[in-house]
């Protein structure tokens, strides 16, 4: 079984003020060629755990020895230790990750407004040293038509459609074959047959690459293969706030704790207990 | 792809997408550049006074040698060695020292004409009257200082005796020998004319050595090189020359005063054109205090605008910022996107404005033509001062974007993203 490209162990995020928010994940792994669907009520915490997965948001600091937030580098194949990054020195560590190692596409795409669809596209592999040139421009256009915007590169995000938008968003997510692809309710915003359309390219240009995706469409998720895991929120009572936790796979596979690999922890609800 | 880069090389990247930026945005940018040239040219404008008013009026002082000369008044005694310190003072270009006042004048009579009384005064080497009268010298005598038989004679003496450069005049020195007046002549050739606006009065320039033969024949001495009958001036009482006078150029404008102040603490009475030079410097300073008021005032605002401007433009684009960061640029190269633009901003409004500048000057030195001389101006400032003024401007917008560092510092990816 291949390395994990990320691994979590007892993980916590707590989000201060108002009732208050605590999100745990005891155990995840995402390995090359998992299919993994985050799923759960609006505002339980999949953008939480996706934006900790992204780098971009910081996770509470680990609370004994088992704790572990590792990110396995793609060039070096070394495990980068996230938790200890966030205590000092380590942004240009996570900065450089996020640039060669990760794609994101967000619910609105994340386009940025005064870029070309074509130079959205292509900015992560220029970020992550592609030089331009034909090899690059091969690859754009390749990715381009097997998404039907070849005729949208060199238009601005503003004047084109959602679905368009998502799918330029899409392009820029691979076009430096990251190490993961995190993707946030990539067809929330979508009619359901472009919500569908964009949904197997993404699959299908994907190929290889670890997926992680958080969606309401459980059954589409599960439809397609992806192991699904369950963001529980429970309302602990006046005052106590809301806590949220990642249950174990639902059908097994990708996501699960993988036999012989790395002890899963203590159950959620023993965890919070402790917590 | 495989060839990775280190944060370093973000740089130009980040530079690329906010050229782009700037581009797309190209309404926006030029109001920033036209709000930030409305401040540069009232102040370049205001420079340009200064320097063309102010300037105009220095060289006029500078282009007239009397300015810088420094006389001695009185009748004290030098000996030799008090002009070799000067002459090694570096507030001083040239010094000469001059005979009693009994030596300075002589007659000059052309052949067949009457005879001028002139004043005289001696010159050597590197005297800037000279200089002057290189204009109209025969090849090989401009700027060369007087022999003995030679002298400088200044414009109005010429015009009256219509002499110009080689002429010969005859030159007489007379004396008053129990109630007999004695004349001794001397061929002079004129080496040049010394300009009026140099010297306005009927006067030539002789050597040392022929004002001082002209010193000692007045006083009943003779000079057998020039023919000159009366004692001998080996009976010259001992210690050498004593002079009672001396011609001074000081460097510049500033060391005429500091010579001066000098000369009166070490109770040397000296004359000069303090009064017209302080003129010009109270002129000076009263501009520069205007324009220190001004940039200060116009300063302040600008920066306050370009500040807020900025810190406006990361809460405008906090989203594409937080999206950047989503991407791997870290806060450094944010920050470099963002005073990139203002960077840009202000060197498209510096040169807008130097631009606007030139032509305000144009006009303004048109209207006041009349004023003006040749090469003067009214209204003028060097390439090398706007080209001092653009970088300072460019300085200034990169400076008040740092401010926007704070609002920068606040910013998180995982905020503001989604809205993108």
């Amino acid at each position: 079984m291949p390395e994990p490209v990320v691994s979590i162990r007892r993980l916590v995020k707590t989000r201060p003020g108002g009732a208050g928010y605590r999100l745990m994940v005891a155990s995840l792994d995402v390995r090359p060629g998992d299919r993994l669907a985050l799923v759960g009520q609006s505002g339980c915490g999949k953008s939480t755990l996706l934006d900790m997965l992204a780098l971009v948001l910081r996770p509470d600091p680990k609370r004994d020895e088992d704790g572990r937030f590792e990110w396995r580098r793609a060039a070096t194949g070394e495990a980068a230790d996230i938790h200890g990054s966030w205590l000092a020195g380590g942004d240009r560590r996570r900065e450089r990750i996020r640039r060669e190692d990760l794609g994101y596409v967000l619910q609105s795409g994340g386009l940025l407004p005064f870029l070309t669809v074509r130079d959205n596209i292509i900015l992560p592999a220029r970020l992550k040293g592609a030089p331009s040139g034909r090899k690059l421009e091969e690859s754009l256009l390749s990715l381009a038509h097997a998404l039907g915007i070849g005729h949208l590169l060199k238009k601005y995000p503003g004047s084109v459609s959602m679905g368009e938008r998502q799918r330029a968003a899409v392009a820029r997510a691979l076009i430096h074959r990251p190490a993961l692809i995190l993707a946030d309710e990539p067809t929330a915003s979508l009619d359901p047959p472009t919500a569908a359309k964009v949904f197997d390219l993404l699959l299908e240009l994907s190929a290889g690459i670890p997926l992680v995706v958080s969606t309401h469409d459980e059954r589409r998720a599960r439809d397609l293969g992806f192991t699904v895991r369950r963001i529980e929120c429970e309302d602990m009572g006046p005052g106590n706030g809301i806590k949220a936790v990642l249950r174990k796979a639902e059908t097994g596979g990708a996501g699960a704790p993988a036999a012989g690999g790395p002890a899963p922890g203590p159950p959620p609800e023993r965890f919070f207990r402790n917590g | 792809m495989k060839r990775l880069q280190r944060g370093g090389e973000i740089f130009p990247q980040a530079i690329a997408i906010a050229f782009k930026k700037y581009r797309r945005d190209w309404l926006f940018s030029l109001c920033s550049v036209f709000s930030m040239a409305a401040f540069l040219v009232p102040l370049l404008t205001i420079f340009g006074l200064k320097d063309g008013i102010v300037g105009t009026l220095e060289n006029r002082l500078l282009s007239d040698p009397r300015t810088l000369e420094i006389t001695s008044i009185g009748h004290p005694n030098f000996r030799p060695e008090f002009f070799a310190g000067l002459a090694a003072d570096p507030d001083v270009t040239y010094v000469v020292p001059d005979t009693r006042d009994i030596s300075n004048f002589i007659h000059l009579e052309r052949e067949g004409g009457a005879a001028l009384r002139v004043a005289s005064a001696p010159s050597s080497e590197g005297d800037p009257l000279v200089a002057l009268a290189a204009s109209g010298a025969r090849p090989g005598d401009a700027g060369r200082p007087p022999g003995l038989r030679e002298i400088y004679v200044s414009e109005p003496a010429a015009e009256a005796l219509r002499l110009k450069a080689g002429d010969k005049v005859t030159g007489i020195v007379t004396r008053s020998v129990n109630g007999f007046i004695e004349r001794a002549r001397t061929e002079f050739t004129v080496l040049g004319v010394i300009p009026k606006q140099a010297v306005d009065s009927e006067a030539v320039l002789a050597s040392l050595p022929m004002m001082r033969a002209t010193e000692l024949f007045r006083s009943g001495y003779g000079n057998a090189e020039l023919g000159w009958e009366g004692r001998d001036p080996a009976e010259v009482p001992p210690g050498g020359p004593i002079y009672q006078r001396f011609r001074l150029y000081a460097r510049d404008l500033d060391a005429v005063g500091r010579l001066q102040r000098r000369f009166q603490e070490s109770g040397v009475m000296v004359s000069a054109r303090t009064a017209e030079i302080q003129r010009v410097k109270t002129m000076d300073t009263a501009f520069s205090l205007v324009i220190l008021t001004l940039l200060g005032v116009v300063g302040t605002g600008a920066f306050a605008s370009a500040a807020s401007g900025s810190v406006d433009q990361v809460a405008k684009n906090r989203k594409s910022l937080a999206c950047l960061a989503l991407l791997g640029l870290g806060r450094p190269h944010l920050l470099a996107f963002s005073s990139f633009q203002a960077a840009l901003t202000g060197l498209l409004a510096s040169l807008l404005a130097a631009g606007l500048f030139l032509a305000t000057a144009r006009i303004l030195n048109y209207l006041f033509m009349g004023t003006l001389r040749n090469v003067e101006s009214f209204c003028s400032l060097s390439w090398a001062k706007l080209g001092v003024a653009s970088g300072a401007a460019v300085l200034f917008m990169i400076i008040a974007s740092l401010t926007a560092y704070t609002a920068l510092s606040d910013i998180e990816p995982s905020e503001g993203m989604r809205d993108v």
